[in-house]
């Protein structure tokens, strides 16, 4: 049986290996503060209007405490004077496969980016630390006007697109992190659809931390003009390594009028790592944003992607998973902010706790005065695996309209006995039957992904299951 | 008596000054505790964790000077004979009837104003029912005076009994703490009625620890204040301990309601249940946190907690919190939370039997208040509740 031969593969994190990258072209000293950040806005010759943008945001990351609610034991372990914020790890981006460094190479082949290319995706910017180092987009993007390139190249491209909606979304002072990324960010997606068009096939973009206490924070930022379409699909793997790692990353999606945005992530940073995302989308009149996001690895996620519905019609969605084992907290969640009449949003949380591991959902849906037939539903599910592992749920609803219909449940249990018996009576083994019975609470989570990567997670449920039944 | 506000100038000698030196010592501890808790506590801002949702425009959370609290309590002659015993706290503490001070620690989360009334209170309510005796009629607690009442229940095995509390004073500021013990095998029914004037800021901290196979049904219901505060907790200690925790807000004018609850599994193999149901009226605000922990070893325990709102004007505006904190893996634990306005098909369906929609909302309301009395499962106590929201929802109909 394939279960029974994979229980005799390492056990240990599936991508535990790292290049010997030692050919930084660029690397800033550690810790951060104005001077690290004039040099990087000077690495990569920026408008006056940038710079001034990222020192404004590190005043601002330097005077926000931390956020009192936060798991602050864990967040009290960075050491933010001991990360490097930027590095570079080769000077010219690769325009075609062939002009990729070759040991940046192996890293992508590994993780499988090669074949992925090989099939059907439509563009692939892969990121190796902080800046994109290979980036192809199919012709036919380009024929419909579509852009797609990493943020610093869009910021030298299209100036006047990035400058507009920047940070409009996000704003540095949001929360200390979003202030962080503002200050020191580098990479990241630039997406622009215009109006009407259909982007048939998902945008990709893998994203890696290799270098030892590397920050990486990516910036994103898709607009999809009136009557677009569009979905983007971010991955993450990490090497293994013995100190903490920071990611901090802000994601701001526009979606205009009628347009409909898809964002897909599954999250698997090795499980040192601290992810503190900062992911918000504004849907205009009519328009529709899904997040669908999967978090399995690191240390400690706080990624909380939000949908801010400002017009009439608007529709918000998140589809999230989350699973913990031994040593992580995984406190992900949802806000929808209704502020225009007849929007919906809907929230489906599932999560899995193991060997002490925690899940925390925490969300906020918020209706303002006057937005009358909104409907908002909400619906979290936890499965608890073992006595020593934990599961908090935090939802907040803050209604200020009268006809509105607001729906918020959660569950809490352990693998029910029934369900194992039936299974086991099948002739499974009990490690068999309990990852079957896993890998189908998260089945509605795993049938929107693209196939590649559904039967990549199963695989890596599979391995995490093993042992989990003793 | 009219009341003045003081600032800084109470000291731990004007605490101990408040019951002289016969105090038993135990409970001078406890107060100077709670003193000093009290002291380390900021005055609630809406920065507060806890306060947030709270609007404190307008309000004054100034303590007022302490003052003796009074309370009539009625018990029936035949339960009289059955040996209940009612008498102010202090008396109880004085004469050793309630030997047990470590009692009187206090609850979970000891807030600014809970810690202000277990150390500045004096008078108090006491009843004790003992072992083993079923009451005929349910104890009625009706606070006289006082801004700092306190009242300690205790009931002892196997006892079955209904005691309901009345807050109906009128006073810038009351802060109550309540206790309550429910000692294996008994079961217990507490109503706390909150119906100050709407000029009354009004805290409620109410504390119950249930003993083995016990079990406890708690009803807040509020009508009244101008901000009424209740945080409710609720301790499941021994295995087969139960709780039915029971809410009702009705909310009119610019009323706040503020209510927290906490049900903590404690042991393995406990039961709870919540429902809490808030109607709100004008420009009414309800706010609504919850909290189901299960302990680590906690197994097989089984929870439920739900909060329904219903928005009766647009003005009204309902904030709702259910949290679970979950550290045991064979457990039962849901939540839900609802907020919208009256059920148009219901509506439509009422109207079609030939009621005015304001008679079929009127209705509508009553039943979805009903569920909360039956609950609560003594028509005894409910009927006068019910009696007590009628009018405000003929106001509502009339409209």
């Amino acid at each position: 049986m394939a279960l029974k031969e994979q229980a005799l593969v390492d056990n240990d994190y599936k991508y535990g290996f790292h290049d010997q990258t030692a050919s930084y072209s660029f690397k800033s000293r550690k810790g951060i503060d104005h001077d690290i950040v004039e040099q990087i806005s000077l690495m990569k010759k920026e408008p006056q209007w940038m710079r001034d943008f990222r020192h404004r945001s590190l005043d601002i990351f330097l005077s926000k405490p931390m956020p009192p609610w936060a798991n602050l034991e864990l967040l009290g372990q960075i050491n933010f004077d001991d990360i490097y914020y930027y590095m570079r790890a080769s000077d010219v981006e690769g325009k075609t496969w062939e002009e990729v460094p070759e040991d940046i190479k192996r890293t992508f082949d590994r993780l499988g980016i090669p074949e992925a290319e090989r099939k059907f995706l439509g563009g692939v910017t892969a990121q190796y630390d902080s800046e994109v180092v290979y980036h192809s987009m199919r012709k036919d993007l380009e024929a419909k006007g579509v852009l797609f390139s990493d943020m610093d190249t869009a910021l030298r491209e299209h100036e006047d697109i990035v400058r507009e909606h920047f940070a409009t979304v996000i704003p540095p002072a949001d929360n200390k992190f979003s202030a962080l990324n503002s200050s020191v960010w580098s990479g990241g997606s630039f997406i622009w659809v215009p109006a009407g068009v259909h982007v048939d096939i998902p945008l990709q973009a893998y994203f890696r931390i290799n270098a030892e206490s590397m920050g990486q924070f990516e910036r994103t930022l898709i607009i999809a003009e009136p009557g677009s379409f569009v979905h983007y699909i971010e991955g993450c793997t990490a090497p293994t390594y013995s100190s903490n790692s920071l990611h901090s990353a802000v994601v701001e999606l526009i979606a205009k009028e009628g347009a409909h945005i898809r964002y897909t992530t599954i999250q698997n940073w090795y499980k040192n790592i601290y992810n503190l995302v900062t992911k918000r989308a504004i849907a205009q009149k009519n328009a529709h944003v899904e997040w669908v996001d999967g978090n399995i690895g690191s240390k400690l996620t706080m990624k909380y992607p939000s949908v801010y519905l400002m017009g009439e019609g608007a529709r918000g969605d998140v589809l999230s998973i989350a699973y913990a084992s031994e040593g992580q907290h995984q406190d992900a969640g949802s806000k929808m902010v209704h502020a225009a009449p007849n929007t919906t949003s809907l929230i489906t949380s599932k999560s899995v706790s193991k060997g002490g591991g925690r899940t925390t959902y925490r969300g906020l849906v918020k209706v303002y005065e006057g937005c009358d037939g909104v409907r908002s539903n909400v619906r979290c599910d936890a499965l608890l695996m073992d006595p020593e592992s934990r599961s908090d749920t935090y939802p907040t609803m803050e209604i200020d309209a009268k006809n509105v219909r607001i729906e918020h449940e959660a569950t809490v249990s352990k693998v029910g006995e029934e369900q194992l018996f039936y299974v086991m009576s099948r002739g499974l083994t009990e490690v068999e039957a309990t990852t079957m019975i896993v890998n189908g609470f998260f089945e509605p989570f795993v049938k929107e992904l693209p196939m590649e990567y559904a039967v990549e997670l199963n695989r890596l449920i599979a391995l995490e299951m093993e042992g989990s039944v003793g | 008596m009219p009341e003045t506000a003081f600032e800084e100038e109470l000291d731990r000698l004007a605490v101990e000054s408040l019951y002289g030196p016969d105090e038993p010592a135990a409970q001078r501890q406890a107060r100077l505790e709670a003193f000093e808790r009290y002291r380390s506590l900021a005055l609630p801002d809406e920065r507060t964790p806890g306060w947030r949702r709270t609007d404190l425009a307008g309000i004054d959370l100034k303590p007022v000077s302490p003052a003796h609290s009074t309370c009539a309590i009625r018990i029936s002659d035949a339960d009289k004979q059955r040996g209940v015993v009612a008498t102010s706290l202090d008396a109880a503490t004085g004469n050793g009837m309630l030997a047990t001070i470590t009692k009187l620690r206090g609850g979970l989360t000891l807030g600014k104003f809970s810690a202000l009334t277990r150390s500045l209170w004096q008078g108090g309510g006491f009843v004790r029912i003992p072992d083993g005796a079923v009451l005929a009629d349910p104890i009625e607690i009706e606070w006289l005076s006082g801004p700092y009442p306190r009242l300690v229940v205790i009931i002892g095995k196997g006892a079955q009994a209904s005691v309901v509390e009345r807050q109906g004073t009128d006073a810038r500021l009351i802060s109550g703490v309540v206790d309550l013990f429910v000692e294996d095998g008994a079961i217990l029914r507490y109503a706390h009625v909150e119906e100050c004037s709407p000029n009354t800021v009004v805290f409620s901290h109410q504390h119950a620890s249930v003993g083995r196979d016990a079990k406890l049904i708690t009803l807040n219901f509020a009508i009244g204040g101008k901000l009424a505060r209740a945080d409710v907790e609720v301790e499941l200690q021994a295995p087969g301990a139960e709780s039915d925790m029971l809410g009702l807000v009705f909310g009119e004018g610019k009323q706040q309601f503020d209510f927290h609850t906490l049900q903590g599994h404690r042991s393995h193999d406990t039961r709870s249940d919540l429902l809490f149901k808030n109607a709100l009226d004008d420009d009414s605000h309800s706010s609504y946190t919850g909290v189901i922990t299960i302990d680590k070893g906690a197994q097989r325990s089984d929870a439920y907690q739900a909060n329904r709102n219903i928005m009766l004007s647009e003005g009204a505006r309902a904030d709702t919190e259910p949290m679970l904190e979950i550290e045991a893996d064979d457990v039962r634990c849901t939540h839900g939370a609802t907020v919208g306005p009256i059920d148009e098909e219901t509506l439509f369906y009422v109207e079609s039997r030939g009621l005015s929609p304001d008679d079929g909302a009127r209705l509508i309301v009553e039943g979805f208040f009903s569920e909360v009395f039956q609950k609560f499962g003594d028509a005894r106590v409910t009927q006068a509740l019910a009696a007590k929201v009628s009018p405000h929802l003929i106001r509502v109909a009339a409209r």
